[in-house]
């Protein structure tokens, strides 16, 4: 089925792309100079969505050895991870679509290989022993070399637990009694305790609902029906959201205005004590203040009854595009794979979190400092990866498969409003729960 | 109704004066004219009369009110202006009745006098138009209309014929002559044109420099000009002015110039000194050409323009030169030596320092 | 004959460029509303007017519509009635006239973004100017993201504040043409300071007032960036106008032919009463 719609799409995308000039002249730029440099063979376009300078850094270094060692020149663009399917986009509008391509979002990455853009790499993904929950694979096909897990749990003060004596919180009431305890005026204590957004925004979409993960909370059943107002589901919403807005006592006024830079700026200007996120929090401070750094802490998303733990899901990887340099790019990737891969994820050691299990073990990457200095993350990274009890969850993964049924719930941002209808406009949990799984259905609805 | 008075009026922008101390009475019903050069001071002096200008000093009074410090719309004054300052939007009708309008005036009288007056100005066709459907001179009889239905105690008319072709100026003035005669208003009238203000005023005055140089009947400022601004300043073509000498005294008085010796009234010989330094001037219209042996002076012509009735002859005696305003004369010729003459009573003298005539002392 | 020629050639590139960029974007959007799409890059299909069926079926379109009524129809009530106030005094005698209406525009002159991220700033829940300034003077935090009629009178007042100069120099242009002498006859007629408002500035701004709501109304009937920048059509939507919807649609919600359907209904729309505007208020008649 999927061979002969590719098969279509290929006689037919010939002229899709005598169109798409035509459309690109909108987007001039490509479309004028694309001609002559179709001319120059050889060279591998790479759209990078990592824009920290010591990522790019790194991927050029990777293409200048590539060049020097094969004599295939990769150029290097980069565009903010957020940006890059809408680059992806224009390129193969404008007739010069990138040969790879980062991208951050399970569903875009269904919609270009359900349109024949993509080319399947299966078989680099056969060489490698991969972690739980980290391939997409599409009809069996794998389109998406995945390099990070970007998981979100909780980072915290620890230096202010130590001194306050307190330990890791294993559910909600100990993790309220810990905000509890460091919220204040006094010694060891921070004006509040946690920034949660909960407006409709992808920061949303990401930090707030491990929480509900950890719950038993599911979106779909295996045929795709919204379960969330189930009778299984919906008291354990109810329960989160209960428990979000009685987190609202330990957080800064209006949430609904807040976004990544609070999540990252609060915690570093000793606003508050913890913080939803990802190892970047920790990569970040280390490069102007390691002596925090050091401090801080992380913990997993407790359930209500401390039986089981969340991390939302992250993910970014890269796909190679239907161009006519597509097996040069495969070859490139698998290059890069193994000749490089490590290095760009020590550009952020902590943050990036590998997706092969083959690395974890690898004398290269175990080689850099400071997965030694914060191997009690590492530690918990590896434990999310065997661990039973621990819950790998996001609103754009869930689902029987993966499908762009989820991603267009992601960004319907039902369920940051169910949030909002909550702790805004005080609606009880059934009408929140009620409207939510109202507008997934409504969303999915084709 | 009223008389309207202004007292030591003084308007000062800074340093500079634009109206100096202007003391005035105008009577009821009086059609008084300001006339002079631009820059003299009489559009002033009228915006001081309406209140769009503060006086630095001095007064103005209508009737018995002050109404130097009141609002103009506090003055039951009405204005025309230069350039008719009419409402746009506003249709003919509704440019009449808006001073009524805005003072909350009934209706249906609003209705009554916009109707009278659209009678008295032959407007009544016209009140449904925009202004800029209309005339020039349908504008400015709008702009009359509009000043007519309010009934003021003072009509205040600012140069309104100056932006009408000449014809339709000589119109308008006798229309606004009738309509003074028809309405008995008092009325203040500035203009820069002498031959508007002779034909119009009741009394004229004459104002230079912020001044008023003199007020009187027309004929009075023509006849007797109290200086030399209002001697050159009223009449048409201007009068000549010839330097010179007094002569003799009482029934022998006469102004002597080089190359010809004319006689003066006994009241200038007697209010000048004999030998005196002083201007005479000269109406061209009152040289006539006479005999040889009944002739003053003798001219010799430079050029000669025919006017129809008259013939108005420019010519030099030595090295000045005069106009002469006569009969309809065929005969003369340019190069010609003519005799004129001219009567003792119509002999201006003034003194060249303070510029007064020698006739009032 | 050169002249002649130099003439089309000008005009032939202008209508190339037009073609180029505006006529062949707005067809390509059009085509893109009859057509089912997932993405740009998607195979179309031809659905007909299917998208514009379910878009005018959605709650959330009517909602949406409605919102931008009452953002645009706001923003240009106050912007009107603040710009010919401020044009009527900076008009007036002030001191250092040209410095005053030089700073009167300045915040015409600051990127929208700039604007929109200071208001943020001022605005920030806990360290803002304004909710510090606002505690000070004894009264409760304003909850200008949290509740949707306080979200958009704050888009409502940035706009006004970003483009109310925009306005005013308009009818500062349009003061300097009014004859002083209407004021001095209205005066003397016995007008007050409020009925030679009514009856001569007001007329007489007449012509510039109706292109500036004509424009201003297409502006902000369109404007995307400062609702965008602010609140993201947020809280629950309460400031989500039309083209924020579009654009939710067609880069957000993988529904590409929908939000061009929204695109395009838009246009209509704006194009109806634009005619009808212009039916209603002819331009060409400067004084009627």
């Amino acid at each position: 089925m999927t061979t002969s719609k590719k098969d279509k799409r290929h006689t037919l995308s010939r002229r899709t792309v005598m169109k798409g000039a035509g459309a690109a002249t909108g987007l001039a730029v490509t479309g004028i100079y694309a001609p002559f440099v179709h001319a120059q063979e050889k060279t591998i376009r790479f759209l990078n969505g990592e824009p920290s300078r010591e990522s790019v850094r790194a991927m050029r270094f990777a293409a200048a050895q590539y060049e020097k060692e094969k004599g295939i020149k990769v150029q290097m663009d980069t565009v903010p991870a957020g940006k890059a399917y809408e680059r992806v986009q224009a390129s193969i509008k404008g007739g010069r679509p990138y040969d790879i391509a980062t991208l951050i979002f399970v569903g875009d990455v269904l919609i270009l290989a359900d349109e024949g853009k993509l080319a399947p790499i299966n078989d680099i993904i056969k060489k490698y022993d991969w972690g739980p929950k980290i391939l997409f694979p599409v009809n069996g096909d794998n389109y998406w070399y995945p390099y990070d897990y970007n998981l979100c749990w909780i980072n915290f003060r620890q230096d202010l637990y130590t001194a306050q004596g307190l330990s890791q919180p294993t559910d909600w009431d100990s993790m309220k009694a810990n905000l509890a305890a460091l919220q204040g005026s006094g010694e060891n204590q921070l004006p509040h305790g946690i920034v949660h957004p909960i407006g409709s925004n992808g920061a949303t979409n990401y930090t707030a609902f491990g929480y509900m993960w950890a719950n038993g909370v599911q979106l779909f059943d295996d045929d795709w029906n919204v379960v969330l107002d189930s009778a299984d589901m919906a008291p354990r919403v109810a329960e989160y959201l209960d428990f979000m807005a009685g987190l609202t006592e330990y957080m800064p006024p209006a949430p609904v205005q807040a976004g990544w830079p609070n999540l990252v700026g609060d915690f570093q200007t000793d606003k508050i004590s913890h913080t939803p996120g990802t190892g970047r929090l920790i990569d970040t401070m280390n490069v102007r203040m390691p002596d925090r750094a050091a401090n801080v802490g992380s913990f997993l998303f407790p359930s209500m009854r401390g039986d089981k733990f969340a991390v939302n899901h992250g993910y970014d990887g890269w796909v190679v595009l239907d161009t006519a340099m597509t097996d040069e790019a495969i070859k490139f990737l698998e290059w890069f794979s193994d000749e490089h891969l490590i290095n760009f994820l020590h550009t952020s050691p902590v943050h990036y979190q590998p997706t092969r299990l083959d690395i974890y073990e690898d004398p290269r990457w175990l080689a850099h400092p400071d997965l030694e200095t914060f191997s009690h993350i590492t530690a918990m990274q590896k434990q999310v990866l065997s661990d039973e009890n621990i819950i790998i969850r996001s609103i754009d993964t869930e689902g029987p498969a993966p499908d762009v049924r989820a991603g267009k719930v992601f960004r319907s941002y039902a369920l940051p409003e169910m949030l909002q209808n909550k702790i805004l406009n005080n609606m009880s949990n059934e009408e929140c729960v009620k409207m939510a799984a109202d507008k997934m259905r409504e969303t999915i609805k084709t | 109704m009223a008389i309207v008075k202004l007292r030591d009026l003084t308007k000062r922008f800074g340093d500079v004066s634009a109206v100096e101390s202007v003391n005035l009475t105008i009577d009821d019903g009086e059609f008084i004219v300001f006339v002079g050069p631009s820059g003299c001071g009489k559009s002033t002096t009228l915006r001081m009369v309406a209140g769009l200008e503060d006086s630095t000093s001095g007064s103005v009074h209508i009737g018995d009110r002050d109404v130097t410090r009141l609002q103009p719309k506090d003055r039951n004054v009405a204005m025309v202006f230069q350039n008719y300052a009419l409402y746009a939007h506003k249709n003919v009708y509704d440019n009449l009745g808006f001073g009524l309008r805005v003072r909350g005036v009934p209706r249906q009288e609003i209705n009554t006098r916009v109707m009278q007056a659209a009678e008295i100005l032959g407007l009544e066709e016209l009140l449904q138009r925009k202004p800029k459907q209309l005339s020039g001179g349908q504008k400015q009889r709008v702009a009359l209309g509009r000043a007519l239905v309010r009934d003021p105690d003072l009509f205040l008319l600012d140069e309104p014929l100056s932006n009408l072709d000449a014809k339709m100026r000589v119109r308008m003035r006798e229309e606004i002559a009738k309509l003074h005669k028809a309405t008995g208003s008092s009325m203040i009238y500035v203009t820069h044109d002498q031959i508007e203000a002779m034909t119009l005023g009741d009394r004229i005055a004459v104002m230079n420099k912020g001044r008023v140089q003199q007020v009187g009947p027309p004929l009075e400022l023509y006849d007797r000009p109290a200086n030399l601004f209002v001697s050159s300043f009223i009449g048409s073509p201007e009068i000549n002015l010839f330097d010179g000498a007094l002569v003799g005294s009482a029934n022998t008085a006469a102004f002597e110039s080089a190359g010809f010796s004319v006689p003066v009234r006994a009241e200038i010989g007697a209010n000048g000194e004999r030998g005196q330094t002083v201007k005479a001037g000269i109406r061209p219209e009152h040289l006539k050409i006479g005999t040889e042996a009944e002739s003053n002076l003798s001219a010799n012509i430079d050029l000669i323009e025919q006017m129809g009735a008259q013939t108005l002859l420019l010519c030099h005696i030595g090295s000045m030169r005069l106009h002469a305003l006569v009969d309809r004369n065929d005969k003369v010729r340019i190069g010609d030596d003519i005799p004129l003459r001219v009567d003792r009573e119509n002999v201006h003298v003034f003194d060249p320092e303070s510029g007064k005539s020698l006739l009032v002392n | 004959m050169r002249g002649e020629r130099a003439l089309y050639l000008i005009l032939g590139v202008a209508f190339a460029l037009t073609a180029l960029l505006i006529l062949y974007p707005a067809y390509h959007a059009l085509e893109l509303s009859f057509q089912r799409l997932d993405s740009f890059v998607s195979e179309p299909e031809w659905i007909g007017l299917q998208n514009y069926q379910t878009v005018l079926a959605t709650p959330e379109f009517w909602a949406a519509f409605g919102r931008g009524l009452v953002f645009a129809g706001f923003t240009i009530l106050f912007q009107v009635v603040l710009g010919i106030g401020f044009a009527m005094l900076l008009d007036a005698h002030v001191p250092l006239k040209p410095l005053v209406r030089g700073l009167a525009v300045l915040p015409y002159l600051l990127p929208t973004v700039i604007v929109a991220l200071t208001f943020q700033w001022m605005l920030d829940p806990t360290v803002g100017v304004m909710t510090q300034g606002v505690r000070l003077m004894g009264y409760e935090y304003i909850p200008w993201g949290e509740n949707s009629a306080v979200a958009m009178a704050t888009v409502i007042t940035l706009s006004v504040w970003i483009w109310t100069p925009f306005v005013t120099l308009a009818f500062l242009a349009g003061l300097q043409s009014v004859p002083g002498e209407l004021y001095e006859a209205a005066r003397v007629d016995g007008a007050n300071g409020w009925q030679r408002f009514w009856h001569i500035t007001l007329p007489q701004l007449r012509p510039v007032l109706t292109v500036v709501i004509l424009l201003r109304a297409i502006w902000m009937f369109n404007k995307f960036d400062i609702i965008w920048l602010t609140t993201r059509g947020g809280p629950l939507n309460g400031t989500e106008h039309l083209p924020v919807l579009a654009y939710r649609k067609t880069f957000e919600l993988y529904q590409v032919g929908e939000g061009a359907a929204v695109s395009a209904i838009s246009f209509l729309i704006l194009s109806a009463v634009i005619f009808i505007y212009f039916y209603a208020f002819p331009l060409d008649e400067k004084e009627e």
